[in-house]
């Protein structure tokens, strides 16, 4: 199927707008949808868990999880692959620590790590799911403090 | 407006247009940002496929969209 069937049939979420608006308007309303690229769009709100900057810079994240298996590596998108896979990276030696993690998210590399095997560190902690070691400590990055 | 609870990471995400229509749009399988702009009617757009594409790694960031290789 292409572009112009899923518009024409209504599929998607403002498909009718053509059909609906005078001509010339469509556009204009549709623009108005889409937004400037620099405009956030997406606001995330934390749950409320540990928020004192004290237990938040001194928590880390082992990356991979213990559970998920010993001598494990990460791949480029984050996911927990055998050792010694294609485009995988060894894991750091050590757990990464919040301050660490948190100069990571602003586009730093982790000590001792290149950009891309920093860049498959954090793919993997925004995986992060809850009951996962290290959860509890992203989220607690992300919240706003003080 | 659209409010997300994503329950793998018990985060709530406030979501403002086009983020949601583009979640929408991915109803349909994976795609890039010029295949999201066709499916959101603008298709040969380049200037609506450079915001999709900035709205994209917004939602990645998020954890809420997933890019493949």
């Amino acid at each position: 199927m292409n572009g112009m069937a899923d518009q024409q049939g209504g599929d998607g979420p403002h498909g009718h707008d053509a059909a609906d608006a005078p001509a010339g308007f469509a556009p204009t309303r549709r623009r108005l949808m889409l937004g400037a690229a620099a405009a956030s769009t997406v606001v995330t709100i934390r749950p409320a868990l540990a928020s004192t900057a004290g237990s938040v810079m001194n928590c880390q994240v082992p990356v991979p999880d213990p559970k998920l298996g010993a001598g494990k590596w990460i791949d480029g998108q984050g996911r927990v692959v055998d050792a010694g896979s294609p485009n995988a990276f060894r894991p750091p030696y050590r757990p990464l620590k919040a301050e660490e993690i948190r100069r990571a998210m602003q586009g730093a590399n982790f000590p001792g790590a290149d950009y891309e095997q920093s860049r498959a560190y954090m793919a993997y902690i925004r995986k992060l799911q809850n009951g996962m070691s290290g959860f509890t400590c992203y989220q607690s990055l992300q919240m706003p403090r003080p | 407006m659209t409010i997300l609870y994503h329950r793998p990471s018990g985060m709530t995400h406030v979501l403002l247009p086009p983020a949601p229509n583009i979640l929408a749009a991915l109803d349909a399988g994976p795609a890039d940002a010029a295949r999201i702009a066709e499916r959101l009617g603008f298709a040969a757009d380049d200037e609506a496929v450079d915001v999709i594409a900035a709205r994209l790694a917004e939602l990645a960031q998020s954890g809420l969209v997933a890019i493949e290789d």
